[in-house]
């Protein structure tokens, strides 16, 4: 499988990272100088700016090759047109008209190429009225919904700490790719693929949509079900963790606290008592938990199987023994970022291996793609730099 | 024809949200997705213990009504597109007529804790024995193996362990989850996203295969760059609520509306300078002390109140129209109603009109998935409970009615749970 990506920043570069690490050979298209604009944020190695070192681009980028490409002269466009002819899936996540402008539109494309099938993401997709406009992740979180439902209900709505509608929509991105492989399989057409990651957040929900569709109710902040038996949020000596107090088994706090009488004490035999005396019980918890681990607090509740979870920093990532068990952390060597540890596959699968490359350097497979594979000799590719085309 | 995934059998054990969320993006496209139910299965958001909670927000007027199992918004939100066969599998004949589905079919989705397939006797080795090249996904909370693989999980315990939570709060507060879940939806995209791998994989190699996902570990894949950056800089993230690392002024504003706010973020000194003019600010424009990217970023506080001053003038969409009139990234915090309305999601058909029997016409999100030329397709609603069984036992496995009476009879199927009161 053939894949030119011409995205930058998240969403068509995990789309495409999915498509890299399950096998396909994924060309990245970059802007000669400076390249994705995602080689420019933070975090860097040893905080020091440097375009092959950005966590954010190596991560997303593993297992690609680079090479640079100037799309705003005629010589760049010729060049990604000879490409097309053996790439099976195209990615863009430019501004929706952008690929019009270049003359790269698929209805423009399909004459040419009826096989290729084009993936589009965008914010907003590439019709309707808000198709031309600005958007940014904590834009998309606002107006999918899901930032009104987060965080304190006499506060500000609270934007997430990770860019989730980015990376929802580079999944959707790879399903409509492969979805349209499968189509492609039994009909020998290609397709375009029209992913607005708006919509992806406005359809990722439950209940925000459901509850005013079905009884006219608005989900409130803190979000569901936080309003009723919420999984509150306790500090250990070393940070939090969450318990769903009313629905606990009493025995397992008993045990973690050393506290046998409060197995039978009958403020808190049931659910309806717990409910009742729910005061009294956080109050007997946010003291105990004080003074104990987090992750002990939550080994022992999943030994029990409560509901529990602690609240992992990205240090305890890397040490947390299901992880670790399942090998879930690969180590990637990059001649200037040196060896780190990267999240590999996302799932384990038994026939299909996961290939964990390193990102390419920007402009590293020129020579490959330019030389071995369109022919372009030696002086051309020079030629092709003195231009800025490459 | 035209979908892409038709002539796909797909057996549902999926329960909640991520198993059938995943079940039903491949329903959209046209594969078969027969639902296997316990006759209680549905409990956990239309039983006794939904309604001792009083989650009645989520029944058409708040009313359970007759058949509150067949009344759920999120059960049928989550479910259109499939067909139901109910089936005990804690029964031996119940379980000798799931292996005759499986040989019949290509795809075994279950999101259950890890025992539950092994005792049933299903796991895969047990499925790869009737059906060779079968492809089955488990979806775990944190995955089939590993010193946690036994413990329980729902979206909102699994993010805190999988390094979410840790990310998100207020500027340099303590954590907060996310309001709305975000991992059962990334444990479903990665689901369907392998599960398309393996069946490319099998158009060529003709071999099926198991997919072990850990919801966990599909989440701290949206993640990841945060693990690296903490390696390189031996930092670890902070959370900046509604900031941005860079840009400024970058927050959410407060509107006219009650609780009604707007985000804006600014990337550019150009599109400071508009901001200021559609705010009829042109001091501010001109001033020294916000004249540059630093600076703003360094007194966006000061910067935040000006802000909110004028915001509070307007009602959120009317914010947005002015400023991405001026080319200015900004959007309305929306309420899930707000979204019903939107006039962008109106004008693209991203609602679809489904009716139920047991619930009535509602509308529901469509598949932001969009195909040019095989689009998502809505033939069905979300099933009624065993509203398949004759289809599916006799059409498609050939049990005849005498067969039929006798698993009713058992309590192996059925279409009402069995702690319903009698109509």
């Amino acid at each position: 499988m053939r894949v030119l990506d011409l995205s930058a920043g998240i969403s068509g570069s995990y789309a495409s990272r999915l498509m890299a690490g399950w096998g396909a050979e994924v060309i990245k298209v970059e802007k000669p100088g400076s390249g994705d604009s995602t080689r420019q944020i933070a975090p860097f190695k040893d905080n020091i700016p440097n375009l092959e070192t950005s966590a954010l681009f190596l991560y997303l980028n593993a297992n690609k090759k680079s090479i640079t490409l100037n799309l705003e002269s005629y010589t760049g466009i010729n060049i990604l047109k000879e490409l097309l002819k053996s790439t099976d899936i195209l990615i863009e996540n430019f501004h929706p008209g952008r690929m019009s402008e270049l003359g790269l539109d698929y209805p423009s494309l399909e004459v040419v190429y009826p096989r290729l099938i084009m993936n589009s993401i965008s914010w907003f997709g590439q019709k309707g009225q808000y198709s031309g406009y600005k958007a940014g992740a904590m834009v998309a979180y606002a107006m999918g919904g899901q930032m009104y439902v987060c965080g304190q209900p006499d506060r500000e709505p609270l934007n997430a700490g990770a860019a989730i509608g980015e990376y929802i929509g580079g999944l959707c991105g790879f399903i409509g790719a492969m979805m349209a492989l499968q189509y492609r399989e039994k009909t020998g057409q290609g397709q375009h693929v029209d992913i607005s990651i708006f919509e992806c957040l406005a359809g990722s929900h439950q209940f925000t949509l459901t509850w005013p569709e079905y009884s006219g109710v608005t989900l409130e902040r803190p979000g569901w079900p936080g309003s009723r038996a919420p999984l509150s949020f306790y500090k250990c000596a070393d940070g939090f963790i969450n318990l769903r107090l009313q629905g606990i088994e009493m025995g397992f706090l008993s045990q973690l606290f050393g506290m046998p009488e409060l197995a039978d004490d009958p403020r808190f035999n049931s659910y309806a008592m717990r409910v009742k005396y729910i005061k009294e019980l956080e109050a007997i918890v946010t003291e105990k938990v004080a003074v104990l681990n987090k992750q002990e607090v939550f080994r022992m509740a999943g030994e029990w199987r409560q509901l529990c979870g602690y609240v992992a920093t990205p240090r305890d990532l890397l040490k947390d023994p299901q992880y670790r068990s399942r090998d879930f952390w690969v180590q990637i060597d990059h001649p200037i970022a040196g060896n780190l540890h990267y999240p590999g596959s996302p799932v384990k699968m038994t026939d299909t291996i996961w290939e964990s490359g390193r990102a390419p350097l920007l402009a590293e497979h020129n020579t490959e793609v330019y030389g071995n594979r369109l022919g372009y000799s030696k002086e051309d590719i020079i030629r092709l730099r003195e231009l800025n085309v490459i | 024809m035209k979908e892409p995934l038709y002539g796909l059998r797909v057996i549902d054990l999926g329960r909640v949200w991520s198993g059938p969320l995943t079940t039903r993006i491949l329903a959209d496209f046209g594969a078969e997705v027969i639902k296997v139910e316990s006759l209680a299965g549905r409990g956990a958001f239309s039983g006794p213990a939904a309604r001792q909670n009083s989650l009645t927000e989520d029944f058409p007027g708040r009313d359970p009504g007759q058949h509150p199992w067949n009344r759920s918004g999120m059960f049928n939100d989550l479910n259109r597109n499939k067909l139901s066969l109910t089936l005990d599998l804690s029964q031996p004949e119940g379980v000798e007529i799931f292996k005759k589905l499986v040989l019949v079919s290509n795809i075994v989705v279950e999101n259950y804790t890890p025992r539950v397939m092994t005792n049933f006797g299903l796991d895969y080795v047990a499925l790869k024995k009737i059906k060779p090249d079968i492809i089955m996904l488990s979806m775990p909370a944190y995955g089939m193996t590993g010193p946690y693989h036994e413990f329980p999980g729902y979206g909102n315990t699994i993010e805190p362990v999988a390094g979410l939570t840790d990310l998100t709060g207020y500027y340099g507060e303590q954590p907060v989850p996310l309001g709305m879940i975000a991992g059962d939806v990334l444990a479903a995209l990665h689901g369907v996203s392998a599960l398309l791998t393996a069946l490319w994989s099998k158009n060529h190699s003709g071999e099926g295969q198991y997919i072990d996902l850990s919801q966990a570990e599909t989440q701290t894949s949206i993640i990841g760059e945060s693990v690296i950056g903490f390696q390189m800089t031996g930092r670890e993230p902070e959370r900046i609520g509604n900031r941005h690392s860079s840009q400024a002024p970058h927050g959410c504003y407060r509107c006219k509306g009650e609780d009604d706010w707007v985000v804006i973020s600014i990337a550019s000194d150009e599109e400071w300078n508009r901001l200021c003019l559609a705010m009829g600010e042109t001091e501010l424009a001109s001033d020294i002390k916000y004249s540059d990217q630093l600076s703003r970023w360094q007194n966006q506080s000061k910067l935040d109140e000006i802000i909110q001053r004028w915001t509070m003038k307007f009602d959120h969409v009317e914010v947005m129209q002015k400023l991405q009139h001026q080319t200015i990234s900004c959007g309305p915090v929306f309420k899930g109603k707000e979204i019903l309305s939107d006039r962008h999601l109106l004008e693209k058909r991203f609602f679809v009109n489904i009716a139920q029997k047991d619930a009535g016409i509602h509308r529901y999100a469509g598949n932001p998935i969009k195909l040019s030329k095989s689009p998502a397709t809505f033939t069905l609603p979300a099933p009624l409970l065993g509203e398949h069984n004759q289809r599916v036992l006799n059409g498609l496995l050939g049990l005849d009615d005498a067969a039929i009476s006798n698993l009713i009879q058992k309590g192996i199927i059925g279409d009402r749970p069995p702690d319903a009161a009698p109509e």
